[in-house]
């Protein structure tokens, strides 16, 4: 579903990404796991289209990232770390903007609006203005909005900052029923016990580096993922 | 600790100049000449204006024996002009300030945040302060001379004076705060007020010759209007005319002690007034059918919906409209005199359907729209970005809203115009024709500076309209644009072109630079949108 290959981004003269590699396949949530600054946004980002990168290549279903852009594009949707949506749209309006960009149809669209939006509590603020909204209101309508054209691929950044308990179990349950779709989800995460629970793959990455990666069993063994991931921290420092 | 904030609100002012994004550090040095050379061309224009305005009133007001009264009608354009200038800046960044709830929350007296607000809100009034006081100081001295201490006084006064105007400008802005925290139509009442105030202004500046003339035939009733009315504006005058210490100190205890209350409620109130959170009724969502739009069209009405959230950026973007409804109406109330002017002097036909050209640009040259559309986007450029939008589409539809909002109101004008001056079929259409081209002119030139020169790390809307580079740039050319059209002609091509040459050279100009611009629009601003 997402093909890495060398993925290497730069900024001026600091390498934020270096040579990282990643195969996520169909039916898999994918944690990516890395202290504050690893790369973690940085891939995700060039994942998505919004930075482009200096070397590699990114493939989604097969497809080039740089050569057809808006064809991969269609594949995806993206959750980013801090929601800012159009303040001057309502709620309602956002997701019919976000539903028309993709032709999702009428009777889709009103479906899928209503199925997230009654399982996250949003349905009766979504006449709000945005800039009335929480953040973890904004939070619940991003994930709304990502899911309005069902995916094949969602790319997330700390997915679960700002959501209240009950929001988070409930996305935990919508990523697990997407990727039971046939769908895949690649998300990054500082909170390693959801990682651990919740993830079928784990990739460790640090200083734009990948350290790690493979499925969440084989790399914790009997250890917890904390555990791993400090030693492997401290391995590396 | 509040020479700290004073320093970082400064910085503040001067980056949101000169910065243009927050990819690139630093400030260029051809970015920082360019708005010299454009706030100095502003500053040339208003001296020169206010120059003109003292220069005819100084020796018939001395005449009379009334000369004090020069000092007085200083104070008072002053304090009007500072008051309209930064009314609507005081209740944004006192009463609507995004970073007041984190310094409230660090330990920083509450008196030196607001006064470090106060701090940005006089040095803008210092501007405007000097583009009257210093050519007043300037005729004044080169007609009668100054004495050490009446120029020590007037320089007192030009620190001074605008402490008062704050002090009105924080009364009427926590006015304003309060109303628009109240009501849904917050908009509406924003645009009624700036526009009330614009037109006070432009009123004002427009009958300066009335009124020199006014003030020279009233002078005496005026003076003793003022001697009773306006108390310390009296004695400030007195003070500056011949010195007096005593009457000075008058007007300084009527100017401070104002501004000391003003100052001393706000501090004890700004905790609240910094955290309350206006009262807003919830919309409760009522499921409806909904509908599908092609993807044009949503961008489309994104694009609106966004222009129409907020009155600045309506005001700042599309103020031309207004000129050009106010411009049409004119047109029909004036249609006898119109007509009376044309019977009288029949000569001034020939030149009907080119002075209604330049009229039709002269009214849309003050919509910039496009200027400001891709800086916006602000923090959420990432959707555009995620989304599978091509960036040719994205920019179609920027250029598209400039003109869906801009041409009809210059149709309009040139409508109006064609039935009042009754003109032939053909030109009639080179004056509909002419806004048209003009309005798709600008819109390319803000969006492609735009473009080269966006800003996403802005505070709030209303600066990115008002202070970016892009929109200054656009407003520039466009205004020097129907400016230079006639000077050109009338210096260099009077005797080459006959006028209706001169015009048609100047509408296939326009075209081909549109056709260019659409041209590098397609190419180099797709790129380089890709690149944002």
């Amino acid at each position: 579903m997402l093909r890495i290959e060398h993925l290497t981004k730069m900024y001026d003269s600091y390498k934020a990404v270096d040579d990282l590699s990643l195969h996520i396949e169909q039916g898999h949530i994918y944690g990516f796991i890395g202290h504050n600054g690893a790369g973690k946004t940085t891939t995700l980002k060039s994942v998505v289209g919004i930075l482009p990168y200096d070397e590699g290549e990114i493939y989604i279903d097969g497809r080039s990232m740089k050569k057809e852009p808006m064809e991969c594009k269609k594949m995806m949707a993206y959750i980013p770390d801090n929601p800012d949506l159009y303040e001057y749209l309502s709620g309602i309006q956002y997701l019919n903007f976000v539903a028309d960009v993709y032709q999702v149809s009428k009777n889709d669209r009103e479906m899928r609006i209503h199925k997230y939006a009654d399982m996250l509590e949003l349905t009766s603020d979504l006449a709000q203005p945005i800039s009335a909204y929480s953040h973890g209101m904004k939070q619940k309508l991003a994930i709304i909005a990502a899911f309005i054209h069902q995916p094949k691929l969602i790319v997330m950044d700390e997915p679960f900052v700002g959501l209240d308990p009950k929001a988070s179990h409930l996305l935990k349950q919508i990523m697990r029923e997407h990727c039971h779709a046939g769908g895949a989800i690649f998300f990054s995460t500082h909170v390693l016990e959801v990682a651990e629970k919740l993830c079928d793959r784990i990739a460790i990455i640090k200083k734009g580096k990948l350290v790690v990666s493979g499925r969440t069993q084989d790399i914790i063994g009997n250890e917890s993922l904390e555990d791993v991931f400090l030693e492997l921290e401290n391995d590396n420092a | 600790m509040l020479k700290t904030l004073i320093k970082i609100r400064l910085q503040g002012i001067f980056l949101r100049q000169t910065k243009s994004s927050k990819k690139k550090k630093g400030t260029g040095i051809g970015k920082i000449i360019l708005m010299l050379v454009l706030f100095g061309y502003v500053g040339v224009v208003f001296a020169f204006m206010f120059g003109m305005f003292f220069s005819a009133l100084v020796e018939p007001l001395q005449m009379m024996n009334i000369e004090w009264l020069y000092f007085a009608l200083m104070s008072l354009i002053i304090i009007m002009i500072c008051f309209f200038g930064s009314v609507f800046l005081t209740q944004h960044e006192i009463y609507e300030a995004k970073d007041n709830e984190l310094l409230l929350s660090m330990p920083i007296k509450n008196r030196d945040i607001l006064l470090s607000r106060v701090f940005t809100i006089l040095i803008l009034n210092y501007v405007y302060e000097i583009l009257i006081a210093g050519p007043a100081f300037f005729v004044y001295v080169r007609t009668f001379g100054m004495s050490i201490v009446q120029v020590i006084m007037f320089f007192l006064m030009f620190i001074t004076l605008p402490l008062f105007v704050l002090a009105l400008s924080c009364l009427f802005g926590w006015i304003l705060a309060n109303i628009l925290s109240r009501v849904r139509m917050k908009n509406v009442i924003i645009i009624v007020l700036y526009l009330a105030f614009m037109f006070v202004y432009i009123y004002a500046i427009n009958s300066i010759e009335q009124y020199i003339g006014w003030l020279i035939t009233n002078g005496q009733t005026i003076a003793s209007a003022i001697e009773k009315g306006a108390f310390p504006l009296y004695h400030l005058s007195i003070a500056l005319q011949n010195g007096n210490i005593f009457s000075f100190f008058i007007y300084l205890v009527c100017i401070l002690i104002p501004f000391a209350i003003v100052m001393y409620i706000l501090s004890i109130r700004f905790v609240k007034l910094a955290t309350t959170k206006p009262k807003m009724k919830k919309i409760i969502y009522k499921a409806k059918p909904m509908e599908e739009s092609s993807l044009k069209m949503a961008l489309l009405k994104r694009e609106f919906r966004h222009f129409t959230s907020n009155a600045m950026v309506m005001l700042n973007g599309a103020v031309g409209i207004i000129f050009c409804i106010i411009a049409a109406v004119a047109l029909i109330i004036y249609d006898d005199d119109i007509n009376m002017l044309l019977s009288m002097y029949p000569f001034v036909r020939e030149y009907v359907t080119p002075l209604l050209c330049l009229a039709g640009i002269g009214v849309c040259s003050m919509n910039m729209i496009s200027a400001s559309s891709i800086s916006l986007e602000g923090d959420c450029l990432w959707i555009l970005k995620v989304l599978p939008i091509s960036a040719k589409d994205i920019l179609d539809i920027k250029l598209g809203l400039h003109l869906l909002i801009c041409i009809p109101a210059g149709v309009l004008f040139s409508v109006t115009s064609i039935f009042i001056f009754k003109v032939g079929l053909w030109d009639a259409c080179l004056v509909i024709l002419a806004p048209i081209l003009f309005t798709l002119l600008i819109d390319l030139i803000g969006l492609l500076l735009n473009l080269w020169k966006p800003k996403f790390d802005w505070i709030n809307e209303t600066v990115c309209v008002k202070q970016s580079m892009p929109v200054m740039l656009t407003m520039f050319i466009s205004m020097g644009l129907a400016f230079v059209i006639a000077i050109v002609y009338i210096l260099v091509f009077i005797d080459i072109f006959s006028v209706y040459s001169y015009m048609y050279f100047l509408f296939g100009i326009f075209i081909i630079v549109n056709i260019a611009l659409m041209y590098m629009l397609q190419t180099w601003g797709v790129k380089r949108f890709d690149e944002l």
